[in-house]
C-alpha cells in the first residue's frame, strides 16, 4: 500500500491534488451541497485526509471513523451515486496530473474498499 | 516519564506516546480522529518544544508562524508546552483617540500598557470594564503610535455604540490577542494581490496593504472596498493618496446603489468587480475581510475562479466571539 503512496509522490502529491480535486467537487452541483455551510480551510484539511487515504498513505482511520464522519451526509441523501462521482473526480484529478491509468485504478480500488463504511452498510 | 504542559498545567506523559494520547487520557482539550497529522482536529499551539517536521507537514506558513502543530505527531518525552490555537495573552489599554471617519464608523486609538506584538491583519478581543467583549481587527502597523480599530455602529448593539459616546474617551479596556492568520507573508514580491472587503472589513485590509507596501511588494495590488451606497465607504481620500504614492496600487470603490456624487465608483458587487477585472485568479493572492456571510461566499467563488486555497486568506467578522477553529491550508 505505502508503495503506491511513494509512487504517487507522497505528501507533496496530496498537496498538488487537493485544490484541483476540491474545486471539482464544489463545481459539481450533484455533490457540492454536501460541502455547504462548512469552513473551507477545515474542508481542505479533510480533503487532504481523504486523498492520503485513497493514495494508500499513512493514516489511522477505522471503518467506524468513516461511518461517523459521513453519517450526517447520509441524512442529506448520500448514496452510491455520490461515491461514484467522488471516485470519478478522483480519477479525473489524477489524470490531469499525468498519472497513468493502471495507477488510477489502484487508487479507485482503495476508495471503493471504503464504500460500505461511507454509506454505513 | 516525559514532560508535557497544556494550558500551563502539567499532564502525565510517557516516552513514545503522542501528546494527543496524553491529553485524551487526561480528558483535556482536543480529541483526535485520524492520528496521522491529517484531519486537523488536534491542532494546538506549541509555546515551547522541539517540533518534528512531520507535526507541521502540509500546514500553511501562516499556521506555522502561529506555532500550530498536530498534537498526534508530537511524541514523548518532550518537553512540550502546548496551548489552544486561539489562546493568546491579554493586556490593558486606554482609549486615547475617538474620531468619526465615516457614516457610523469611528476610529478608535488605543495606547497599550506594553507594546502589542501583532502582525497587521490580526484582531484583538476587546473587553470593556463590565465584561462585554467583541472582536475588532487592527488597522494600524506596529510602528504606529496607537493600536487602531475601525468600529461600525451596530444599532442596539451591546458594545459598538459605546465608542460613539464621548464618555468612552480615556476609559480602560482589556485586549486579548493578537489572533488571526489573515496576514501578508513576505517572500513572493511579484505576485498579484487582491484585497477585498466591505464596510469595516477595510480595517484589516489597510493594515495588510500597508504591510505589503512596507515590505516593498512590487506586484500589482488591487484594493476593492464595498458598501451598499457611497455613504458607507470611508477613507476615500487616504486610500487615494496611498494609490498616488504607489504605482502598483489601484483602489476600487464598489457600491450597490447608483452613486450620486462620486462618479469614479463602480456599481458592482465586490465579487463581480474582482472577476470583471481578470479572467482568472490563478496565481493571485487574495485577502477577504468583513461580514462573515459575504467573506465565506466570496472565498468559495474565488477558489472556483482559480485562486489556490493557500493563497486565499480571510478574516470573517462572525457575529459572536469566535472560538478557536481549525484552519488548515
Ligand atoms: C474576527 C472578527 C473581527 C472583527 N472586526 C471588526 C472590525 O474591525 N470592525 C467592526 O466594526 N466590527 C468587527 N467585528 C464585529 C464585532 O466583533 C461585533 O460583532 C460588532 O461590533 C457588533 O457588536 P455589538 O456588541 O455592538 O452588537 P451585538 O450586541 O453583538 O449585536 C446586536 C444585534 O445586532 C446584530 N448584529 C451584530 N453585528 C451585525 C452585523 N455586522 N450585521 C448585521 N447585524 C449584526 C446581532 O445579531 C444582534 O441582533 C469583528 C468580528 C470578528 C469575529
Ligand atoms: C469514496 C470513499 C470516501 C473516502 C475514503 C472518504 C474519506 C474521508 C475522510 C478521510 C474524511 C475526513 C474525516 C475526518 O477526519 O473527520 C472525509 C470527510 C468528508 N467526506 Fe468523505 N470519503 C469518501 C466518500 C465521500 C463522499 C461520496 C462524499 C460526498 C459526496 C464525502 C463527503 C465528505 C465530507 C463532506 C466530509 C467532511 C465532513 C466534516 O466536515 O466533518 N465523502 N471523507
Amino acid at each position: 500500500m505505502t508503495d503506491l503512496y511513494q509512487r504517487l509522490g507522497g505528501a507533496p502529491a496530496v498537496d498538488a491534488a487537493v485544490d484541483r480535486f476540491y474545486r471539482r467537487m464544489l463545481a459539481d452541483e450533484r455533490v457540492a451541497h454536501f460541502f455547504d455551510d462548512t469552513d473551507m480551510d477545515g474542508q481542505i484539511q479533510k480533503q487532504k485526509a481523504f486523498l492520503t487515504m485513497a493514495f494508500g498513505g499513512p493514516h489511522n482511520y477505522s471503518g467506524r471513523d468513516m461511518r461517523s464522519a459521513h453519517a450526517p451526509l447520509l441524512a442529506k441523501g448520500l448514496d452510491d451515486s455520490h461515491v461514484d462521482i467522488v471516485v470519478a473526480h478522483l480519477g479525473g484529478t489524477l489524470k490531469e496530473l499525468g498519472v497513468d491509468d493502471s495507477t488510477i485504478g489502484e487508487v479507485a480500488a482503495i476508495a471503493e474498499s471504503v464504500r460500505n463504511d461511507v454509506l454505513s452498510r | 516519564m516525559g514532560e508535557l504542559h497544556y494550558r500551563g498545567e502539567p499532564v502525565a506523559f510517557e516516552t513514545g506516546e503522542s501528546a494527543l494520547d496524553a491529553l485524551e487520557r487526561a480528558d483535556l482539550g482536543p480529541k483526535g480522529v485520524c492520528r496521522a497529522g491529517l484531519c486537523g482536529a488536534c491542532l494546538v499551539r506549541v509555546r515551547a518544544g522541539d517540533v518534528p517536521e512531520r507535526a507541521r507537514q502540509g500546514l500553511a506558513p501562516r499556521m506555522v508562524a502561529q506555532g500550530a502543530a498536530f498534537a498526534c505527531c508530537l511524541v514523548g518525552p518532550g518537553p512540550f508546552d502546548l496551548v489552544d490555537l486561539g489562546d493568546a495573552g491579554t493586556c490593558q489599554a486606554t482609549i486615547e483617540v475617538l474620531e468619526t471617519i465615516g457614516r457610523d464608523v469611528v476610529r478608535v486609538g488605543l495606547r497599550t500598557e506594553m507594546p502589542l506584538d501583532f502582525r497587521p491583519g490580526q484582531y484583538v478581543v476587546l473587553e470593556r470594564a463590565d465584561g462585554i467583549e467583541r472582536s475588532y481587527s487592527i488597522a494600524s502597523l506596529p510602528s504606529d503610535a496607537h493600536v487602531e480599530l475601525h468600529v461600525r455602529r451596530t444599532p442596539g448593539g451591546a458594545l459598538s455604540p459605546w465608542f460613539f459616546d464621548a464618555g468612552a474617551l480615556g476609559q480602560s479596556v482589556r485586549l486579548r490577542g493578537p489572533l488571526g492568520t489573515c496576514c501578508y507573508e513576505p517572500g513572493r514580491p511579484d505576485q498579484a494581490l487582491v484585497l477585498a472587503g466591505a464596510g469595516t472589513g477595510l480595517a484589516p485590509l489597510l493594515g495588510i496593504l500597508r504591510d505589503a507596501l512596507a515590505h516593498g511588494h512590487r506586484g500589482p495590488i488591487d484594493l476593492y472596498h464595498g458598501a451598499r451606497d457611497e455613504g458607507g465607504l470611508y477613507y476615500r481620500a487616504e486610500l487615494g493618496a496611498l494609490a498616488r504614492a504607489h504605482q502598483n496600487l489601484t483602489v476600487h470603490g464598489c457600491v450597490l446603489a447608483e452613486p450620486a456624487v462620486d462618479r469614479t465608483l463602480r456599481t458592482l458587487g465586490l465579487g463581480d468587480a474582482v472577476l470583471a477585472d481578470r479572467s482568472t485568479l490563478e496565481g493571485t493572492r487574495v485577502f477577504l475581510c468583513g461580514d462573515g456571510t459575504l467573506v465565506k461566499s466570496l472565498k468559495r467563488r474565488f477558489f472556483l475562479a482559480g485562486a489556490a486555497s493557500r493563497d486565499l486568506l480571510s478574516d470573517p467578522f462572525e457575529l459572536s466571539p469566535k472560538p478557536a477553529r481549525v484552519a488548515g491550508a
